[in-house]
């Protein structure tokens, strides 16, 4: 919002009523637009009453509105890191159609997924469990809107908000459970029945059928080499479950794919509310 | 027949409480006698402008004649009223 909108409104009640809060927005002749006042488009941004966040969407109203106050709207964009591993958090994130990767980070360069977070988590759990610096490398792995809040705010919240503390709890422990079937499922189970199933995972976090990722993505998603997941996509391909090319994915047999998967993704979403 | 319109900035925090306190003062004082008409400037803002709308939200009484309008979320009640030509 520029000084100039506010000084087309200059007396009157009008003045009188911006003064005091009430106004949402100003019409400007000029551009022939209405201009939102920051609180105003921050609300609408937040997505007023009901954040698209579930973590967030869980917690009883009143909770809810104190701590929109701490929260930011931000954009998070395909590549970029959140944390590296051992960095201080600065910021938890509640995704709302963004979804970020865990990667655990090991010699090399090599990298392999251990969490997938969207719109049913947080990013920055470590902080909800008193440990101030990452474990992890969190990389966005689909663009789009997260609220974000700092870490201070954060902590001092999750004192006092014994809900927010309940739903964290909850969300901690799902994320165990998803990380020591993952485990048994990297040692065990076909590369392709792994590929299905973490299409599968991305697609509950996104909630589309169409979305993009890069061979090396999934390689570092899957810790395989690039040629393993050509084999492997090739082989899903064949059975007409997904089409993939240049990274472009699509879904296109959403029961043949869980079919396909190995049987921990029905265990984990089981878990996962 | 009272004929108000209303502009309000889509579902921005005052524009929604200025709807809720109008519906409130329209059900307790006019019953079913009046027409409004709700229109989102961020839809069609040149219609506001047209108008001579510069804030919203903003009230305004087409008729009976005198016009008057209000700015502000309709929290104050009695200046609501006032300007509806409405005594409590």
């Amino acid at each position: 919002m520029n000084g100039r909108i506010l000084r087309l409104v200059k007396s009157g009640p009008e003045r009188l009523a911006l003064d005091s809060g009430e106004i949402d927005a100003v019409l400007d002749p000029a551009t022939r637009t209405a201009h939102l006042l920051p609180d105003a488009q921050r609300a609408l941004m937040l997505g007023g009453a009901q954040p698209a966040n579930s973590l967030l969407a869980a917690l009883p109203r009143q909770d809810y509105e104190r701590m929109r106050a701490e929260l930011e709207p931000v954009n998070l964009v395909y590549g970029d890191v959140l944390y590296e591993p051992g960095e201080r958090v600065r910021h938890v994130y509640f995704p709302g159609d963004a979804h970020v990767s865990l990667l655990t980070v090991l010699e090399k360069g090599k990298a392999l997924e251990v969490g997938l977070v969207g719109r049913e988590g947080m990013v920055g759990m470590s902080l909800a469990l008193g440990v101030e610096d990452s474990p992890v490398r969190a990389l966005v792995q689909g663009s789009g809107t997260a609220l974000r809040m700092k870490a201070a705010a954060f902590r001092e919240e999750l004192s006092r908000c014994a809900p927010l503390q309940r739903e964290m709890y909850r969300y901690a422990y799902d994320k165990l459970a998803q990380a020591r079937q993952t485990a048994a499922c990297n040692r065990f189970h076909q590369v392709e029945a792994r590929l299905a199933r973490w299409l599968l995972m991305t697609r509950d976090r996104v909630r589309s059928d169409h979305f993009h990722l890069t061979h090396e993505f999934l390689a570092d998603m899957l810790g395989v080499r690039r040629a393993g997941v050509t084999n492997a996509a090739t082989s899903l391909q064949r059975e007409k479950l997904i089409s993939y090319r240049r990274g472009n994915i699509s879904i296109l047999d959403r029961e043949g794919l869980a079919a396909a998967s190995c049987p921990c993704y029905e265990i984990v979403r089981k878990l996962a509310r | 027949m009272l004929k108000l319109r209303l502009y309000v900035a889509g579902g921005a925090p005052n524009s929604v409480r200025a709807i809720a306190n109008l519906a409130a003062i329209c059900k307790e004082h006019l019953h079913s006698a009046f027409k409004l008409e709700i229109i989102d400037v961020l839809k069609f803002p040149l219609r506001a402008l047209a108008d001579g709308v510069l804030v919203t939200p903003h009230l305004a009484k087409l008729s009976p004649f005198p016009a008057a309008k209000v700015v502000g979320n309709l929290s104050d009640r009695a200046s609501v009223l006032t300007a509806l030509g409405i005594s409590e």
